[in-house]
């Protein structure tokens, strides 16, 4: 029923005037005008992902940072007897968790080499001991062990060894002052050091093991111990029975003997490792992520590694952009005989082999000492790394060189640079950054399989890079990979957090997203 | 026609371009140093290196390469990798082993890896998308040869499931096809799959979630068109553009192969024989492995680059 | 249109890639298909029915190497690779295997029945240049066993063998193995010769300072003045020093840049010499000498007639020794040597390739022959060998091989990562693997486990002729002192210092501490003594003791001379600072050191690309220990080490004076010490002075030593002759050469003599340690380095291969070797 429409009159009392002074302003805005990098910035704060990565990276930052400050060792500071040594925290000691443990299947030989590193421990004056001082001392390497079991004809029983008190006592030489300072230290702090030492020459001690400080009692030719009357004991049970037999070098009244004279004026002597550290370094042997493959501390090289890999990442990154974004844009925007004599540069460059490259630096460069290995590596990445970033620079700018709206700019008299960098650059910021901030955790990666490969190490004393840490730990990956686990996770944080980061900074950096998130 | 003449002109310049590389590579392992053994035997490598002319200066020698290539396709000789066989005849025999187990990882990795980029994009922010680009970045960060070796040592070594080792050919009965070679590929066909699977997913994802943001999928779905038809027709085709040259790069990694998964399997492929030309000094074969790998990569930079008109027909690649 | 023409370029270009791929795939497949076809192809070839059929139980031992061979050609072969691939492809003349009673070793004649020594009634002596009153020791009949066949059949006779060594010293060839014929005490009459023929009739040029009389003229080759230029051409050094121009403004370098052969010396190029001499810091006027040469005598073209190895008749050859040698020689000579090749094979294999004349023999399955227990059945490149038993072979139906070579196949895996090999050892797919230190955790109280010593022992080589320190020190430019390294007593601090037992502890995979030249890995008298180990001789005791000041007897610091030799470890840190302070002090009062300046030692310590971690771990405990034992001396805080790397030939930058400290080491030899020291004191033995690392700054042919010793058998008495002398008469041809006992006592006086020179500080040597399969048992437990373990021939099976597969399953597919 399509009637015409009738519209009575508005009441006249239900107006008023709207305003009533003469000239009309604009309100000033009540809030600040949003440019380009607060709305980014404000975008990047909302995406909660983005701000845990960067948050990660700062705290990864801060760790490297505060680590010299917390950590009771220095950058050189080394002691290969513990290389190798598994993590391990004081409190945790014993536990099975953190406590410097590693799993190992012993046989019964191997099981009374260790219950005598903690029998000899008791046993400072050679006096004898039994099997339960030997399980009971605290310098008991074992921690917990399984029932026996028999294996290929041999009892066996798998146990949680302690990787630090399993190195027992250990041959060192000394000169007599040092030998007496040890001895004056020994009455101060009431801690054995000195050991009797082992007839390494007698009849009760197989040849093959006259190096090891811990073959202090006697034994066959395969290990198996002997007791007092020299019959071979091959059970647990006997060893408990009759004990060990030592074969410690006694003087003519019967005490054992601390030292042996060595050349003219050096001592040999025998001491428990983990005591004679404690005189050396004033603390008790621990480290906290475990020692690498020299016995460097994990944690405190991890801090320094860290510093260096962002170093070197960042300024590779930042160089590969600048040169990568000029060029890529002069090629993607002229395009053209331009375009393709800049693209077969790029060819050219890109397929030179990378490793010769890098070969080639270290070789000229490096090892003539005209330039240090930190640059010497950068320069290697730079040769050829912009070339990737100039080549995303040059899609992009294929992509958005026929957009309307460049057009329309264009026909509005923009010169080409401003077309380049105020329209162009920004819509391609997005790609560019992710690209670039992805360029700082592969570049950590390619510094890894660089040093596996054997072409450049940041090995020395004082630098040490996250790359060399990990291809250094690739061999001993099936023995202790606690080595290679710190390093490789740090990569891993920062390879999550960096694109994490990236991707935050592309959508924050993306203009066309203004005002669609929710 | 336009067409024709670029991609003509860019054949033209692949052989320039092919011409500068290998003659930078010849000389680039030139100046690298050859040591002499000691003793007795440094008389005889002495007058051996004088034989075969590489006391002449570089450019003679670059021009006795030339004349033997052109002439009798005769690429030089390997000394040091295999002996007296000529350098083109070393890459042959190792290329079927890496071409199948990089073929086989390919064919795992780039149905999957798309699909996993294409389902965390769609369910962007969601929990699906953090568990697929958190494991993503884990298996992009972490070292090949962690994971690698952590498969060997569980799947292979301790539950028994696949060998540890490709099997050779005389135990796998002479072919390259049957039960034994491909259950022992297994292991390294999936270390090699996991790192392109995640690139490509991490790429596709942040591909197509710009292009879900785009005004023409605003378009498209106020059009109309249900979300999975817009996503298949319209985001699909455009984030493509750069996830392309990607998978061509994957494709491309078939011939490198990779230097650490094929020591850890043990597999006698192409990838360590670039190394060992280095670090052994056999200039014959540094040579021709680059100039192999040289040509490919120039092609299939040709191919990527008309791939784009070919998906976005606005792009007209080197057009004014 | 224009869309649709795209297409058709990309699905082409895709085909082509899938096409090339094929084709190399396909390449790949046939050309391996072949290899299998090949091997069928010889298998079924041959009448006699294949030994080990499948009927019978098979026994397979499976090795291991951690890279591929290069090539198994016994005339070529460089790598242990290589040798682990041939050996069990020959059968060697005679062999060295256990004694019945297990104590000692013997010779066992393999594929020769027995040798004469016909010296005394051999006809024409004054052709083949034999002495005429000699009754032995220079001509030899060995006669071969007449049922020698190779795997396809063809058989082997004398003639075989004298091919086979005429191909080894073919002149073209320039084969890499000749030396072990020609350069060696065992050396046919004009073998030398006959393989330098090449150079017919050119002019033999011999190093100026070998010239006895006088000479008239003198000549100069850029390409041979080893002297100064090592084997870098002059051109090398064009542009590395800007050089005067001559007279007539040509630059001096340029003229003799493209000069390959000799020139005579006119007053004209000894000017341009001198300048050369100048520039390498030495201007002494008679300098240009160290780059001439002067002929003596002609190369003549010397044909295979006259080389003597020739067949006798037609299961007997000859050879003529140029110098005198004892049975032991012979047979330890020829028994080292490979000789014998397929000849077809070989010569089809040959190929011109620039100026050189090579062969492709033993590089594949079908240029591979046999004439040992095992031939090849099939070979993949990079990845595996397999070996079955050659039924040509003739120990088959020898009863003295009876219960040998139980193993009716061999296979090599090519496995070139560590721990993959581990897990196959574990999974009873291996029956060896070799260990390394980081294992000794787990493995150290296995049965299992065989500890292998090896003869390698590593040492610092030093420059210390004042003229390359100073070159070093301007070189360098940082006014860091290098001098100091010329005085001994520096040299010895250096050694002094130096805590072995911690460093090789601390810093190395398992080596030992070594304090002198040669470990314990060395014999003096193997031949009549199994256990003549030559460090535990007194002789050798007793010099070493003496070197290091210590004295024994009753009421001496020590009582035996074993525990004084026992307490030597060469670290003594009070000693050190006395050697130290007393360097100091010459260096101050000759004006080579100034107080307070710093001493910069550079060791080049690889050539490889990079330092490992280990090396740089033994740079810092280097410098750890030098600041130790410095302290309260002139050097207090002034020394620093680096350890270098990248330095393509250090031996010879060492001795050419651009480098001060190399890090050294010689292995190998280890049956006869006597003849070792050669490398050390004897120029002629090793090439010429150069290739005596040792003489920068020493020469062993002027340094004499005076040694007391019965030496004719009419008591002691005391001689004085240089380090050469002492060496030429104790090794072949010399006067002592046979007298063991005054042998000892003159190599433990050099052995000594030359560390008292401080030249070089011996550091460590390696270990091997190896686990051994549960499948298999050794001939013997206990190492001798003459038959290590009993090798393949000895070993036997506890189970043949389904018996072990079945073991293996039933410990659940992993065994347990702790």
């Amino acid at each position: 029923m399509a009637g015409k429409n009738t519209y009575e009159p508005v009441p006249v009392e239900k107006l008023r005037f709207a305003r009533t002074e003469l000239r009309i302003h604009d309100t000033v805005p009540a809030t600040k005008p949003i440019g380009y990098m607060k709305d980014a910035w404000i975008r990047f704060r909302r995406n909660k992902m983005s701000v845990a990565a960067s948050l990660i990276i700062l705290a990864i930052f801060i760790f490297a940072v505060i680590t010299p400050f917390i950590n009771n060792f220095e950058m050189s500071s080394v002691d290969g007897i513990y290389a190798k040594a598994r993590p391990k925290l004081k409190a945790f000691e014993r536990s099975g968790f953190w406590d410097g443990g590693m799993n190992l299947r012993l046989n019964n030989r191997y099981y009374m080499y260790l219950t005598a590193i903690g029998a000899g421990a008791e046993d400072v004056y050679g006096a004898g001991v039994t099997w339960e001082d030997g399980i009971n001392s605290p310098y008991y390497p074992v921690i917990s062990r399984g029932e026996a079991y028999d294996s290929a004809g041999a009892e066996f029983r798998d146990a949680r060894v302690d990787s630090y008190y399993i190195v027992g006592f250990v041959y060192v030489s000394m000169t007599r002052e040092m030998f007496d300072d040890v001895r004056e230290w020994e009455a101060e702090t009431g801690i054995n050091v000195f050991y009797p030492m082992i007839d390494t020459r007698s009849r009760y001690m197989d040849p093959g093991n006259a190096r090891d400080a811990n073959f202090w009692y006697r034994h066959a030719a395969n290990h198996a111990p002997l007791n007092a009357r020299g019959q071979r004991m091959d059970t647990i049970e006997e060893v408990m029975e009759h004990g060990f037999a030592d074969n410690y070098l006694r003087d003519s009244e019967g005490n054992a003997r601390y030292w042996v004279r060595q050349d003219r004026g050096m001592l040999q002597v025998r001491v428990l490792y983990y005591n004679y550290y404690q005189y050396m370094n004033g603390h008790e042997p621990m480290h906290a992520l475990g020692a690498d493959g020299q016995g460097y501390d994990i944690w405190r090289r991890l801090a320094s590694g860290i510093l260096l890999s962002f170093a070197l990442a960042a300024s590779v990154s930042v160089i590969n952009l600048t040169i990568g974004a000029f060029w890529g844009a002069a090629e993607g925007y002229y395009g053209g005989w331009w375009d393709l004599i800049a693209q077969r540069i790029c060819d050219i460059l890109w397929g030179i082999p990378f490793i010769v490259v890098a070969a080639l630096f270290q070789l000229h460069l490096v090892q003539t000492g005209r330039v240090s290995p930190f640059w010497g590596l950068v320069l290697a990445f730079v040769a050829t790394g912009w070339i990737s970033t100039s080549y995303t620079v040059r899609t992009q700018f294929y992509r958005f060189k026929n957009q309307e709206y460049i057009l329309a700019a264009r026909t509005l008299g923009a010169k080409d640079f401003r077309l380049m960098f105020k329209h162009i650059f920004p819509n391609a910021i997005g790609t560019i950054i992710t690209a670039s901030v992805l360029v700082i955790p592969s570049t950590i990666m390619i510094e890894s399989s660089l040093s596996y490969l054997g072409i450049v190490a940041f090995n020395t004393r004082t630098t040490i890079s996250l790359g060399t840490m990990t291809s250094n730990a690739q061999g001993f990956l099936a023995t202790d990979p606690h080595i290679l686990f710190w390093p490789s996770l740090i990569i891993s944080l920062l390879m999550i957090s960096f694109n994490l980061f990236g991707n935050g900074l592309r959508d924050a950096f993306n203009p066309s997203l203004r005002g669609t998130e929710g | 026609m336009r067409m024709f003449k670029y991609v003509c002109k860019r054949i033209g310049l692949l052989i320039v371009t092919f011409f500068v590389i290998v003659t930078i590579c010849f000389s680039l392992i030139k100046l690298l140093e050859n040591e002499v053994p000691l003793g007795m035997q440094a008389v005889v490598e002495l007058a051996r290196r004088e034989a075969l002319g590489y006391n002449k200066p570089i450019i003679e020698q670059y021009g006795i390469f030339l004349r033997n290539v052109i002439t009798k396709w005769e690429w030089g000789y390997s000394w040091h990798i295999n002996y007296m066989m000529p350098a083109q005849e070393t890459i042959t025999p190792r290329l079927p082993s890496t071409l199948l187990v990089n073929a086989y990882s390919i064919i795992f990795c780039i149905p999957v890896g798309i699909a996993l980029g294409i389902w965390a994009a769609i369910k962007k922010n969601k929990i699906t998308d953090h568990i697929i680009s958190t494991s993503v970045m884990l298996f992009v960060s972490v070292p090949s040869f962690v994971y690698a070796f952590l498969m060997q040592y569980t799947l292979g070594f301790r539950l028994g499931f696949f060998p540890v080792i490709v099997s050779s050919l005389h135990d796998a009965g002479g072919s390259w096809f049957t039960r034994t070679m491909l259950h022992s590929m297994i292991l390294p066909v999936l270390a090699l799959s996991f790192g392109s699977i995640a690139g490509l997913a991490r790429y596709t994802r942040a591909e197509l979630t710009e292009a879900l943001t785009s005004e023409y999928m605003l378009l498209a779905r106020s059009k109309g068109l249900t979300r999975s038809r817009a996503i298949s027709t319209h985001a699909m085709k455009n984030a493509m553009v750069p996830v392309l040259p990607y998978i061509f790069g994957i494709v491309l990694s078939v011939f490198s192969g990779s230097i650490i998964i094929e020591a850890i399997f043990a597999i006698n492929g192409v990838g360590q024989l670039y190394i060992r030309s280095i670090h052994l000094r056999d200039y014959d074969v540094f040579v021709v492995t680059s100039a192999f790998y040289t040509i490919i990569t120039l092609a299939s930079y040709i191919l990527v680059d008309l791939s784009y008109g070919f998906l976005d027909p606005r792009i007209r690649m080197g057009e004014r | 249109m224009e869309k649709k023409w795209i297409q058709k370029i990309i699905a082409t270009a895709i085909a082509a890639v899938m096409l090339f791929a094929a084709a190399c795939g396909s390449a790949g497949t046939p050309a391996s298909a072949e290899q299998t076809a090949a091997a069928e192809a010889p298998a079924s070839a041959d009448p006699v029915p294949a030994c080990g059929a499948d009927a019978d139980p098979t026994y397979t031992y499976r090795f291991y190497l951690g890279a591929s061979p290069l090539t198994w050609n016994p005339h070529t072969w460089e790598l242990d690779s290589d040798f682990e691939t041939m050996w069990l492809l020959q059968t060697p003349l005679w062999d060295i295997i256990m004694s019945e009673d297990g104590e000692g070793w013997e010779w066992l004649f393999e594929e020769a029945e027995s040798y004469e020594d016909i010296t005394a009634a051999f006809a024409d002596k004054e052709r083949w240049g034999v002495p005429a009153d000699a009754a032995e020791g220079h001509v030899f009949q060995i006669n071969l066993r007449q049922d020698l066949k190779w795997c396809d059949g063809t058989p082997i006779n004398a003639e075989s063998y004298v091919s086979s060594a005429k191909l080894l010293l073919d002149p073209q060839l320039l084969n890499y193995r000749a030396s072990a014929l020609y350069h060696t005490s065992i050396a046919p009459v004009n073998s030398f010769e006959y393989f330098f023929s090449g150079k017919a009739g050119q002019p033999r040029f011999y190093e100026a300072w070998t010239a006895e009389d006088a000479v008239d003229a003198y000549y100069f080759n850029p390409a041979a003045a080893h002297d100064f230029l090592w084997d870098y051409s002059l051109h090398d050094w064009v542009g590395y020093e800007e050089f005067e121009y001559d007279g007539d403004g040509v630059n001096r370098y340029e003229k003799y840049e493209d000069l390959y052969d000799f020139i005579e010396i006119t007053d004209e190029v000894k000017a341009d010499l001198l300048v050369f001499a100048a520039n390498f810091g030495d201007d002494d006027p008679g300098a240009w000498l160290h780059f001439a040469h002067y002929i003596h005598g002609v190369y003549e073209e010397v044909d295979w007639e006259d080389v003597g190895f020739f067949v006798n008749d037609e299961y007997s050859f000859i050879m003529v020794t140029k110098l005198p040698n004892s049975a032991w020689d012979i047979m330890y000579g020829l028994w080292h040597i490979g000789i014998l090749v397929h000849e077809e094979t070989y010569t089809a294999g040959m190929h011109q390739v620039g100026g050189l004349m090579a062969t492709s023999y033993g590089t594949s399955l079908e240029t591979t022959r046999s004439h040992g227990p095992y031939r090849m059945i099939s070979y993949e490149i990079d990845k595996q060998a397999v070996y079955e038993r050659n039924p040509y072979w003739y120990g088959w139906n020898d009863p003295r091989y009876e219960n040998w070579y139980q193993a009716t196949h061999y296979v090599i895996d090519i496995v070139p990562d560590h721990g993959t090999a581990l897990q196959l050892f574990n999974q009873g797919l291996l029956d060896y693997l070799l260990l390394v230190s980081d294992d000794m955790v787990v493995y150290r109280f296995s049965d299992y486990l065989l500890r292998k010593p090896s003869s390698e022992t590593a040492r610092f080589i030093f420059a210390t002729s004042l003229e390359s320190l100073i070159a070093l020190e301007n070189e360098a430019g940082d006014g860091a002192n290098k001098r100091v390294l010329h005085y001994s007593d520096f040299r010895r601090g250096f050694s002094l210092a130096i805590d072995r037992s911690s460093l090789v502890m601390q810093a190395t995979a398992g080596a030992l501490p070594q304090l002198f030249l040669f470990n314990d890995m060395y014999y003096y008298d193997i031949s009549n003594d199994p256990a003549s180990v030559y460090r535990n001789s007194v002789p050798a005791m007793e010099a070493a003791v003496r070197m290091y000041g210590l004295t024994y007897g009753p009421g001496e610091d020590f009582e035996y001379l074993e525990d004084a030799y026992h307490a030597l470890t060469g670290y003594d840190v009070e000693a050190a600072r006395e050697a130290f302070q007393a360097a100091y002090i010459q260096a101050v009062s000759d004006g080579n050191y100034t107080d307070g300046q710093p001493v910069q030692i550079n060791v080049m310590a690889t050539g490889g690309t990079v330092l490992t971690a280990d090396q740089i771990r033994r740079q810092d405990m280097m410098n750890d220990f030098i600041t130790d034992a410095t302290i309260g001396t002139g050097f207090e805080g002034m020394i620093n080490i680096t350890y270098q790397f990248g330095a393509p030939n250090r031996y010879a930058d060492l001795w050419e004076g651009r480098q001060e400290v190399i890090m050294g080491s010689w292995f190998g030899g280890y049956l006869d010490v006597f003849n070792f020291i050669l490398n050390y004191v004897c120029p002629e033995y090793a090439g010429g002075m150069h290739q005596l690392t040792e003489t920068n700054g020493w020469d062993p042919t002027g340094e004499t030593i005076t040694i007391a010793a019965d030496f004719y058998g009419n008591g002691s008495e005391t001689l004085t002759r240089t380090f050469t002398q002492w060496a030429r008469d104790i090794t072949a041809g010399g006067e002592f050469s046979g007298n063991v006992p005054v042998s000892l006592i003159v190599m433990a006086e050099l052995e000594m003599g030359v560390l008292e020179s401080y030249q070089a500080v011996p550091i460590l040597s390696a270990t091997d340690i190896q686990m051994r399969s549960m499948k298999v048992e050794y001939g013997t437990y206990d190492f001798n380095p003459m038959y290590e373990y009993g090798y393949l021939r000895m070993v036997t099976f506890n189970y043949t291969d389904a018996e072990w597969a079945a073991f293996v399953a039933a410990q659940g597919g992993t065994l347990n070797y702790e």
